[in-house]
């Protein structure tokens, strides 16, 4: 039993480097399809933030002598730093590169009387 | 290369043609994930209570900021109320985003800071200082 040309598939070569291109495509767009739905990357910030705010602030101020409450208000490696102006008061190991952080702006007391607008950062990891 | 060959390449194309217009479709229809505005909230309560000492007409005067606020809404020409905006300006600058602040007493409002974009998602927060209005929002730039 023999075939002639005309009736042949088509050519192996052709139809290998197609099917390869094909499948290429098809990867693309699915890496495109990954890249295009929201990612589930959890920020562990924001919650950390809540529960030191929540140990630094008294009365709603912030006060510097509470900073290191806030490594007891959270179960997490922590690093807290209060800011007010030129000064700095910081509690906790030194974090990691990479580490989830948040911060928020702050009233901080500074002495008796003496409220500055300030930020409290922290670091989680 | 035969006809078969030929048109195996041309169907190839129009499959990849295909797929990449589904891969722009999925960009272009897919909207970008806007950020949520910064919270003004925690901003008002800290400005509000930060404690400063200002020149008034009866001489230096030491209150929250909140306080001045209220005081020189209802002459926001003055020289008080001048410096109670750069007082407040000084602060604004050194939150994340744009941010605004307006203060309404009586007929009067003193308004510091640029207005946000009509079409910027903002939040905003409100305080009530005597018979005085703050409000306070920020946005993204």
């Amino acid at each position: 039993m023999s075939f002639s040309s005309d009736r042949a598939q088509a050519e192996p070569v052709v139809a290998l480097v197609c099917v390869a291109v094909l499948c290429t495509a098809l990867a693309g767009y699915a890496t495109a399809y990954d890249h295009s739905l929201p990612t589930a990357d959890r920020d562990r910030g924001p919650p950390v933030l809540d529960a030191a705010t929540d140990a630094v602030l008294v009365d709603a101020v912030a006060r510097p002598d509470h900073i290191r409450d806030a490594l007891d208000a959270t179960s997490s490696a922590v690093n807290v730093t209060l800011i007010a102006g030129d000064r700095t008061w910081t509690a906790g190991p030194v974090p990691p590169a990479g580490a989830d952080a948040a911060s928020r702006p702050v009233p901080v007391r500074v002495a008796p009387g003496d409220v500055r607008f300030g930020r409290l950062r922290v670091i989680v990891w | 290369m035969s006809a078969r060959g030929v048109s195996t390449a041309i169907d190839t194309v129009l499959a990849v043609s295909l797929v990449a217009a589904a891969v722009t479709a999925l960009f272009v229809l897919t909207p970008a994930p806007q950020p949520s505005p910064p919270d003004a909230g925690p901003a008002l309560d800290a400005l509000a209570v930060t404690t400063a000492t200002l020149n008034t007409t009866t001489g230096p005067v030491r209150a929250t900021v909140a306080t001045h606020l209220a005081a020189a809404a209802p002459r926001p020409q003055s020289a008080y109320a001048r410096d109670v905006t750069a007082l407040v300006r000084k602060h604004l600058v050194a939150l994340p985003g744009r941010s605004n602040v307006v203060v309404h007493r009586e007929e009067n409002a003193l308004r510091i800071g640029p207005s946000p974009p009509r079409t910027a998602d903002t939040t905003a927060a409100v305080l009530r200082v005597g018979n005085a209005t703050v409000v306070f929002r920020r946005w993204w730039a």
